[in-house]
């Protein structure tokens, strides 16, 4: 993977598995590190956040289909509109917490 | 409880009278909205956590990936005296070890050499012709005040009361200050940039100490090597001087890590560097004190 210094300043800024101090180690002087170095981790950090992305999407998918089988639930009972607006806010911020404490990174 | 039967009672009673003709029954519907909200949470969790334990593994085995590449970096820098022995070529072998130690390859050695000495010459250039204006200027012997009234600063030739000097040393610093500027602004304007700069926060360090030692420990300006210290002892010409020495092979290597060394020290507040300024600056004070001090106590005595 042929990159420059400024997309990998950006790779290691935009990842979302390094924490502050290895960002700040690997930004600190990017030229000074070999190129081949440079590729391989922007190769690792680059596939770590698609991986993220995809799982992200897949469970806000899966998520959205639980919420709308709750919703569907909701209006089978019965339950009044107001109420049923007060569920999937109370919802929405449980689900919020959820997913927020989720990632590693 | 007897609060909500009351409650429930008084629902039903307002109910009978407004005439709908019985009172409605609890809810039932409440309880089942409840029901399927903790369900659905139950839901939500069993689709969430897996996904988080999954996360956290990939997140553990993507760190190690990048321990191995490092860990790869520093096996393969040091392997090539090991590659010497089988290829014999000293060039290639000079060639690839000053890759290892600079952690990178330098391209254009001799062209960053010559372009950062000429560079380097350019700025003691500027700087000599600053000393050069003020020894003209405000600093000429016959000039006996500089401003008016009682808040002018009296000079003499002799330099009897250290005004002279005092002066010399403030427009020294003056100077530089203004030379290093003028080489960030050139180097930012070249390259068309405003996030890059030329002088590191060493060479500006060692320019302030350096300018100090210069003016108070030498004791004459009109020596030719006070001039040229005078001159080179700027942070144009000093970050000039440690990138010239760095684009020597293998020597400059050295010289490289040890300006990224400094460099970090004094960025992050670390280390001694920092103090070390700050101890020479007040050590060189103390001996320009000490100085005059012997020079009154032999004034005195020769008085006498």
């Amino acid at each position: 993977m042929k990159q420059n210094i400024t997309q990998f300043i950006d790779i290691v800024r935009e990842s979302k598995v390094l924490n502050a101090e290895q960002k700040r180690e690997l930004l600190d002087n990017p030229a000074l590190l070999p190129e081949t170095y440079r590729e391989r981790i922007a190769e690792i950090l680059t596939n770590y956040n698609d991986r993220a992305r995809a799982r992200e999407m897949q469970l806000g998918s899966r998520v959205n289909d639980a919420t709308k089988r709750f919703e569907q639930a909701l209006d089978e009972v019965g339950v009044a509109p107001e109420e049923k607006q007060q569920l999937l806010e109370k919802l929405r911020q449980h689900t919020a917490t959820l997913t927020m404490a989720a990632p590693a990174s | 409880m007897a609060e909500n039967y009351s409650q429930q009672y008084r629902g039903k009673v307002i109910h009978v009278y407004l005439g709908e003709g019985k009172a409605d029954p609890p809810k039932p519907e409440v309880k089942k909205a409840d029901t399927l909200y903790h369900k659905h949470m139950q839901e939500l969790f069993d689709i969430i956590a897996p996904e988080a334990v999954s996360e956290r593994i990939d997140a553990v085995n993507t760190q190690g990936e990048l321990a191995t590449a490092t860990a790869e970096l520093l096996r393969e820098k040091s392997s090539a005296r090991e590659r010497y022995k089988e290829h014999k070529d000293f060039k290639r072998f000079v060639h690839e070890l000053d890759g290892e130690w600079r952690g990178r390859e330098l391209p254009h050695k001799l062209e960053r050499f010559l372009l950062f000495s000429v560079m380097g010459s350019f700025y003691t250039g500027l700087d000599f012709v600053s000393n050069y204006l003020a020894e003209k200027t405000f600093l000429r012997k016959d000039i006996t005040k500089i401003g008016l009234g009682k808040s002018g600063i009296s000079l003499d030739a002799a330099d009897t009361n250290g005004n002279r000097k005092a002066l010399k040393a403030g427009w020294e610093m003056l100077s530089d200050k203004l030379i290093g500027l003028f080489s960030d602004k050139s180097v930012k304007e070249t390259t068309n940039r405003d996030d890059v700069a030329f002088v590191s926060p060493i060479s500006d360090a060692l320019a302030s100490v350096g300018n100090i030692a210069v003016s108070l420990a030498t004791p004459s300006d009109k020596k030719p090597i006070h001039w040229l210290l005078n001159s080179i002892i700027n942070p144009g010409s000093i970050e000039a001087g440690f990138r010239t020495l760095s684009a020597i092979p293998l020597a400059g290597a050295k010289v490289e890590n040890m300006y990224i060394a400094l460099n970090k020290q004094l960025l992050r507040g670390e280390g001694v560097l920092p103090y070390g300024f700050d101890v020479a600056l007040t050590m060189l004070a103390a001996k320009e004190t000490q100085k005059k001090d012997v020079e009154l106590v032999l004034e005195h005595v020769a008085q006498k």
